[in-house]
């Protein structure tokens, strides 16, 4: 902006009041005041006694946390493949001149991101009843009885099965930043890859992936952050259950804090798991970085 | 220079912001209104819209009501909430030390809200109303006692454990009464299941369920109550003592023979309720609470058949086979920034309105079990599930429900492991040792 159209710094700050005034207020205040409870025993009283480091040296040793920040790592990693993996391939096919209705896909595949999370949960837990769920439905169908089950008693798979709803909602989102990422390549750069014989697969691999990198690393890394946090599909559809076998970090705060009444270690936990995904997303950033420049300087 | 005066103004602003909200507070604890009169701020999960559907919410809201008419002095603020909005609200509330005059405290809230002093010690208050003291059940006062002192003044009470059954199911596998041994439910239970109808109907979502209706009535059984007293008093007894093992295999045992239902742990209490409507399952294992249920909601032919009975007695345990679990649940108390005067003697009034004499036996009229004992009451217009489980209810000797009593730490971890062993990923020796540890570390602590 040139100097004389810069309004004075006094103006600026002014202009950003309200809105950096109510962000500390709901944001970086809460954040604080956790993290000075985190040091605390408390109970949900007027009465806290300041214990130091103790909440963090359980929290090391707390097996369910530790199993909670796994399945976290998991719902991650089917995210990146369900979510942004499968976006990308739904927005080549959505770019490519074999599919009709273009706007009718798009606007369907969006539609579960409109909906509440609850809804959804509520929607999925029907689909995976066992009496009268769609899926076991489905399979009666075809015939294939036996394998009805009784899906989210099921302790083994049941971080992917609550993975699903969650790339159900969410495949919608990603598809729609895929296809603003794609359709800013230029179109000339694939015209002369096809023009060189490089079609389907292979245009994909090596023209528009590179290509892509910016977008597909923004989905990523939006992907990570959101799996890390998850909590409402998982609150609304199994509880964390069977067990503990499908508890995730956020809900294991909010048990901790809203059902045991530990809310200095509640608050120790959200500030660990503000630590940890916050490494987490600088880790990803850093690979995915990194290789985008080994692949640049390789070119 | 410029940077300071920045942090300067966002911190100011905020600080405002902050200060605007604490003032609002204050101002809403005031316990006086401008003319002297005295108000009361009530807090609690009855709703008028529950009037004629359950039994607590009609009596209490109608002892409310009649407060109101025989003093009109006084003002009630009364804010209604559902049980999962009342827990949040309650819960935030208490921690930033700002609890209405009059709130709801269930059992398992009222160590923690005594060590916090949010909660007024009301022996004196009761010490004057001697005839309104002495009113309640045995037992009834305890899980809201502690030390001696008295923080809570209860509401229902009645066992969080009966078993109703349908009893043409169990007549066409041959059997004319509840099955009165665990070997004849076991007999039950293959013969149902070759029907293709589960013995019980299971709903454990909630994480709750378990403990609540069936591992407190089911470890009395095989341990005798001087088990229980002596976990509470921790001196000597253990988790991983055989009874408590025992029982959580029976369970097991059931869930194993696939004569739960194969949904139980995704599941809650209404489709658990609605599988036995649906004559899914044969039987399902609930609270008093329940019984109202059926009468209002349950198809005709169901209704009519159903009967209710408790847990048979366990082979070779101390426990009564008669008992279940029981006692109230479910508190009022007092704000304990309270202090003695006209407003602690209208609250005091208000509480006996809604939970005293008349109340309780306009509760058990409509299908409830009271915490004040009504003594005789009008049973001609109750149907005969409730009039049963009303009938089983007071003759039934109270044991402890565990979830009142064990220290939310103990109870977090017995409601998920419980869910582990029925799914069949651990095993009840397993949960046993889990248990136990937490109970360990609890001790520790004490």
């Amino acid at each position: 902006m040139g100097k004389a159209l810069r309004p004075s710094s006094w103006l600026m700050l002014l202009y950003l009041l309200p809105g950096l005034s109510i962000y500390s207020f709901v944001v970086l205040v809460p954040i604080f005041s956790a993290f000075r409870y985190s040091f605390y025993s408390w109970t949900g009283g007027p009465k806290r006694s300041f214990i130091g480091l103790d909440n963090y040296v359980e929290i090391m040793r707390d097996h369910v946390f530790w199993q909670s920040f796994l399945n976290n790592g998991l719902m991650t990693v089917y995210g990146l493949i369900g979510q942004v993996g499968l976006a990308f391939l739904f927005a080549l096919f959505l770019l490519s001149r074999a599919v009709r209705f273009k706007a009718l896909h798009r606007t369907i595949s969006f539609f579960p991101s409109t909906l509440a999370p609850i809804i959804i949960a509520f929607l999925w837990t029907l689909i995976y009843n066992y009496n009268y769920g769609l899926l076991n439905e489905g399979l009666k169908l075809l015939g294939l009885e036996r394998l009805a089950q009784s899906w989210l008693d099921l302790s083994g798979p049941i971080v992917l099965l609550v993975s699903i709803p969650l790339s159900w909602q969410n495949i919608g989102f990603y598809t729609l930043l895929m296809l603003a990422g794609l359709s800013a390549i230029n179109k000339e750069v694939l015209e002369v890859a096809e023009l060189d014989g490089a079609t389907g697969f292979r245009k994909a691999w090596y023209v528009i992936i590179p290509l892509a990198k910016p977008t597909l690393m923004v989905a990523s890394l939006l992907c990570i952050a959101n799996n890390m946090r998850g909590f409402e599909h998982i609150y609304a559809m199994t509880g964390g259950g069977p067990g503990n076998a499908s508890s995730v970090m956020a809900l294991y705060a909010y048990d901790t804090s809203f059902l045991r009444f530990r809310y200095g270690y509640g608050s120790a936990l959200a500030i660990a798991i503000m630590a940890l995904t916050l490494l987490i997303i600088l880790l990803s950033a850093f690979a995915l970085q990194r290789k985008r420049s080994t692949d640049g300087g390789g070119s | 220079m410029k940077k300071w005066q920045a942090v300067l103004s966002v911190s100011v602003t905020c600080a405002m912001l902050m200060n605007g909200c604490s003032n609002e507070a204050e101002t809403s604890n005031g316990s006086k209104s401008a003319d002297g009169q005295v108000s009361i701020k009530l807090m609690h999960r009855y709703q008028t819209s529950n009037i004629g559907k359950s039994p607590e919410d009609t009596a209490v809201l109608d002892g409310v009501e009649r407060f109101k008419k025989d003093h009109p002095e006084v003002e009630i603020v009364e804010e209604q909430l559902q049980n999962e909005d009342y827990s949040i609200k309650a819960q935030a509330l208490a921690a930033a030390d700002d609890m209405p005059d009059v709130f709801i405290v269930p059992g398992s809230w009222m160590t923690n809200f005594v060590a916090n002093g949010i909660v007024l010690p009301l022996n004196e208050e009761l010490d004057k109303r001697p005839e309104w003291r002495d009113g309640y059940r045995p037992g009834t006062l305890d899980a809201g006692t502690r030390d001696g002192s008295v923080y809570g003044i209860p509401i229902a009470a009645g066992p969080t454990h009966l078993i109703y059954y349908n009893a043409d199911l169990f007549a066409d596998i041959g059997y004319d009464h509840f099955p009165k041994d665990w070997d004849e439910v076991m007999d039950a239970g293959s013969k149902l299941a070759a029907k293709g109808i589960n013995l019980f109907s299971y709903g454990d979502k909630g994480k709750g369920y378990a403990l609540s209706s069936w591992i407190s009535a089911l470890t009395d059984r095989y341990n005798g109550p001087a088990w229980t007293e002596s976990i509470l008093a921790g001196n000597g007894a253990a988790f991983t003592d055989a009874g408590f093992i025992q029982a959580i295999t029976t369970m097991s045992n059931l869930s194993k023979s696939g004569y739960l239902n194969k949904d139980m742990n995704s599941v809650d209490g209404d489709t658990m309720v609605s599988y036995y409507f649906e004559g899914r399952s044969a039987a399902f294992v609930s609270g008093i609470w329940s019984a109202m249920n059926v009468v209002n909601n349950a198809p005709d032919n169901v209704k009519n058949a159903t009967k209710v009975a408790v847990f048979p007695a366990a082979p070779g345990g101390k426990g009564n086979p008669l008992a279940s679990s029981g006692g109230a649940g479910v508190y009022y108390s007092i704000n304990a920034k309270i202090k003695p005067g006209p407003k602690l003697d209208a609250i005091m009034t208000l509480l006996e309105y809604m939970t005293g004499s008349q109340s309780a036996k306009l509760m058990a009229e409509v299908g409830g079990f009271p915490a004040f004992d009504p003594g005789q009451f009008d049973s001609a217009k109750l149907h005969p599930i409730a009039l049963a489980a009303y009938e089983a209810s007071a003759a039934a000797d109270a044991t402890k429900i565990f979830d009142l009593w064990f220290d939310a730490s103990i109870v977090e971890v017995i409601n998920t492991e419980i869910q582990s062993v029925m799914s069949g990923a651990r095993t009840p020796e397993q949960m046993a040792e889990a248990v136990q540890q937490a109970y360990k570390t609890f001790l520790s602590k004490r």
